[in-house]
């Protein structure tokens, strides 16, 4: 699936927000590449700053700090016509399938915006290009004429997925996708997203805070807590040999379909809640709740580094 | 007992294509607030009495043979009769015409007065909204500069300057009026801004006038509409007071304000003369403020049934 052609490289990454009571860090020096073709799953608790880093790239927030390079060009702090090239190629598919869609706006002219956008079709090849794009998405093209508040929330997904494919990007952000829909609708836009990544070759950065569902996707996952990347490797390795606490007791809250199996599952329970992000702790961000807690986890971040091949984890336990 | 076997069933299986169906009429968000404002009676009454006063205000003053400043000295506070339907005044001018020109002079403030405070207010309330931060602020402060002007000094100033009459008081009210218009509108904006549709727009590309003007203004508008509804009586009532304590429309002019305030001074020997001004000045008021109300119910999705 894969050629080895790095297209997305964020480079120390940081978004930093000023609030009441002072800054919050929701991304604080990330770094990553997706490979062209690749699907990067990004997990982590709410408010870890999955999201801040999917709207970062996007361009929606300007970084603090850091770079972000697409197919080698630098993509952060564009002009608006820099903008607009760089949406050509890279879109986003949005969480919440009530909130994404305009409830003024019939389906049609949703999917269509894109592409009156950038002026790709008019007239009737635009009416074509938009009920095809509703056939790919698994709508019929009467929906063209409908408004979103006719649909069930799988549906709004779907036409958020077309809105999304209508100026052919190469480079899809998926922000939680599934998470606002029922468990049998997720399975059908997970595949549907799986199909159009096999059929467009498209590459994903894909957002989520469900496992089982990133694992399914996902050729390589990035652990994220409090605005970091605490692991990162492929989906196998990462499911069969957790290295850091966190990402070991994240796992092991995952459900696994076989009762035998499940009664004699230990679960890591984390004790506290997650630290403010306005105040995170000093040192490594998750010692306040890690039970292999040592001095040295108070005194210094630990740095993300490789420990087998193409395993990148940022703990001190693994650190020597 | 009847006998079920399994020839009497047969799979159906799910269709895709029925599946995604939807049974429901397409219906615009106008097409489904005018049915519900249908239902709504108290509001369609309010709409019917508005859209007969409309029409009176045009035809009313040609309805009777009289002009609304011709004087006839021999039939002065004459009551309601078969020549002057609503009677005469303390200069012999019909009654009827001098209500119906008055409607025309109330109505044409009232409603200019409301939609120059919507315009003025949603273009500044839409730009310091969507931009945000330093231009908000700056923006929002002399809103609050504005609306501390106590608007009868202002009214008064610019009487002074501008000369009495009907521009004068739609200026006076539109210069203290549409502040309230900007702040709702940024109130909105500011919400509407970080909802997800417009993230996804932006993600699209698209331009700040396109995303105002396509997606944050059309979603603004039902709010808009029922402000400016709620505006129109307050400015005709406005109106109606200035004019009463002399700073209106000039005679031979006639507003239901200077109407009532001529009426008071024959209050005691002829009381019906005030009635008519007074009757439609309530009624007005009354009529714009209940269909308000409805259009607010009406206009409002979650309120969708």
């Amino acid at each position: 699936m894969s050629d080895n052609k790095v297209l997305l490289e964020v480079k120390n990454l940081k978004k930093y927000f000023q609030v009441s009571g002072g800054i919050l860090k929701a991304v604080d020096d990330v770094s990553f590449t997706i490979k062209k073709g690749e699907t990067l799953g990004l997990v982590g608790e709410s408010g870890c700053g999955k999201s801040t880093t999917g709207r970062t790239i996007i361009g929606l927030y300007e970084p603090t700090a850091g770079e972000i390079i697409f197919d080698g060009k630098k993509v952060n702090h564009l002009t608006y016509e820099g903008r607009k090239k760089f949406a050509r190629r890279a879109q986003m598919i949005f969480q919440d399938p009530y909130a994404s869609l305009n409830p003024r706006m019939t389906v049609g002219d949703i999917i269509g915006e894109g592409i009156d956008i950038h002026g790709l079709y008019t007239g009737k090849e635009r009416m074509e290009r938009i009920y095809q794009l509703l056939e790919m998405v698994g709508l019929n093209r009467e929906h063209a004429n409908r408004f979103p508040h006719e649909f069930s929330g799988g549906q709004r997904q779907r036409i958020g997925i077309a809105r999304a494919m209508a100026i052919e990007p190469e480079f899809i952000i998926a922000d939680e996708p599934i998470s606002a829909l029922d468990v049998s609708i997720q399975a059908q836009i997970v595949n549907l997203l799986m199909n159009l990544q096999q059929e467009k070759g498209l590459t994903y950065l894909f957002i989520a805070h469900d496992l089982s569902m990133v694992r399914h996707i996902s050729d390589k996952v990035a652990v994220m807590y409090l605005g970091m990347i605490v692991e990162m490797t492929s989906s196998a390795e990462l499911y069969s040999n957790p290295l850091h606490p966190y990402t070991q007791a994240l796992l092991s809250a995952v459900p696994i379909p076989d009762p035998k199996v499940e009664r004699k599952r230990e679960r890591i329970i984390l004790e506290g809640d997650v630290p403010s992000p306005i105040n995170p702790p000093s040192g490594c961000r998750f010692r306040t709740r890690c039970k292999y807690a040592m001095d040295i986890c108070k005194e210094q971040t630990p740095p993300l580094k490789e420990v087998g091949s193409s395993h990148f984890v940022a703990c001190h336990l693994f650190n020597k | 007992m009847v006998e079920i076997t399994r020839e009497k069933f047969e799979r159906v299986g799910p269709n895709i294509e029925e599946s995604q169906a939807i049974v429901r009429p397409s219906m615009t968000y106008w097409q489904d607030a005018w049915r519900r404002l249908k239902m709504n009676k108290v509001a369609m009454a309010s709409l019917v009495f508005l859209i007969l006063l409309g029409i009176m205000a045009i035809i009313g003053p040609y309805m009777l043979p009289y002009k609304y400043s011709d004087q006839n000295l021999m039939m002065t506070n004459k009551p309601p009769s078969a020549e002057h339907w609503f009677g005469t005044d303390y200069l012999g001018r019909d009654l009827f015409v001098r209500t119906w020109m008055g409607a025309r002079i109330s109505l044409t403030i009232g409603i200019a007065a409301a939609l120059l405070d919507g315009i003025i207010g949603v273009i500044y309330g839409g730009i310091s909204g969507y931009f945000g931060g330093q231009i908000d602020n700056i923006m929002m402060r002399i809103v609050d500069i504005l609306y501390g002007i106590p608007y009868l000094i202002l009214v008064i100033l610019l009487m002074l300057v501008m000369g009495p009459g009907v521009v004068t008081i739609i200026v006076a009210m539109v210069i203290t009026g549409w502040v309230g218009m900007a702040r709702l509108v940024r109130g909105q904006v500011l919400q509407l801004k970080e909802q997800e549709f417009v993230l996804a727009a932006k993600t699209l590309g698209a331009s700040p006038a396109r995303i105002i003007l396509k997606h944050l203004i059309p979603n603004t508008l039902g709010p808009i509409i029922v402000s400016i509804t709620f505006d129109v009586p307050a400015a005709i009532f406005t109106e109606a007071f200035l004019s009463y304590i002399g700073l209106g429309v000039q005679p031979p002019l006639a507003s239901w304000g200077t109407l009532a305030n001529d009426a008071t001074n024959v209050l005691l020997m002829y009381p019906y003369q005030l009635f008519f001004p007074a009757f439609f000045i309530s009624m007005t008021m009354l009529s714009f403020n209940l269909l308000g109300d409805g259009l607010r119910d009406a206009l409002d999705p979650r309120l969708r049934k």
